[in-house]
């Protein structure tokens, strides 16, 4: 794939993270992710498996895996934060990257893999500076 | 052995496309999720077996068991058997006449080995993601 592709498909994600709904619905979970995690770390690891991994499902197995042993819904299963975050990435975020890959005819499978992933990552980076921003203004209050 | 990147890729595409909805779908139709514990053992015989053997052999001893267990683990005996057949097909094995028969079989247990580690991740992921909340 030539850097030009790359750069293409860069750009129409960053324009579909730019739209009010994207940035509305990651303020929301991160947010949200501010009332329940007190300890940057979680938040942490899913930005750095979400830059890291090579494929998308790396990171829905990451938020499963997570809420699946969340037992007293003290933090991934807390308010229903991890399976939200999941209906995010396979519905909204999802119909976000077809629209993309139609608009772009982008038909080859390794592509549209990397399109999904741009788009999710671009989520979630944005999740975590609101998740961020949040956690900042408690411990000033506090 | 290495895996070389165009390999690589058509593995990753082959995860994201077939395992995770097999996995997901095995899952959610069996009656009944294996525990966190039990969950975690088939994660670690994945992770360290060096040979495909090694993960059918702990596949086949939990499946003869007879405990709450079973059912899950002979279902899944069938499942994994089906997705190394598929794996051939999807052209998933790198090929090499120049090879021996030794050395060729080496190459496909290798690769099936690690179609099938990818396959139990997502299984385990979505088993404890459905253990814990009942979603599909």
């Amino acid at each position: 794939m030539s850097e030009n592709r790359k750069l293409k498909y860069l750009k129409e994600a960053n324009t579909i993270a730019d739209q009010t709904e994207f940035r509305g619905k990651a303020k929301d979970m991160g947010e949200k992710a501010g009332k329940i995690f007190s300890d940057k770390t979680q938040m942490k690891n899913l930005e750095n498996i979400a830059n890291s991994s090579m494929k998308i499902t790396d990171i829905l197995n990451f938020i499963k895996r997570q809420t699946g042993k969340d037992k007293d819904r003290k933090n991934w299963y807390k308010n229903n934060f991890g399976p939200e975050l999941l209906d995010t990435m396979e519905g909204y975020l999802a119909e976000a990257s077809t629209s993309v890959k139609q608009k772009l005819e982008v038909t080859d499978p390794g592509e549209q893999m990397l399109i999904d992933l741009l788009i999710v990552r671009e989520f979630i980076r944005q999740v975590v500076i609101h998740y961020e921003y949040r956690t900042v203004g408690q411990e000033q209050e506090a | 052995m290495l895996v070389d990147n165009d390999m690589r890729y058509k593995i990753d595409i082959y995860c994201i496309t077939k395992l995770y909805p097999l996995a997901r779908g095995f899952v959610n139709d069996i009656s009944r999720p294996l525990s966190n514990s039990q969950a975690s053992g088939l994660k670690n015989i994945a992770v360290n077996a060096s040979e495909k053997n090694e993960l059918y052999s702990f596949i086949n001893k939990q499946g003869n068991k007879d405990n709450k267990n079973s059912e899950f683990y002979n279902q899944l005996n069938q499942k994994v058997k089906s997705i190394e057949q598929d794996i051939a097909k999807e052209g998933l094995i790198p090929e090499n006449e120049a090879l021996s028969k030794k050395e060729k079989k080496a190459i496909v247990d290798f690769y099936a080995l690690l179609v099938l580690r990818e396959f139990i991740f997502h299984l385990v992921s979505h088993n404890a993601y459905k253990a814990n909340t009942g979603r599909d």
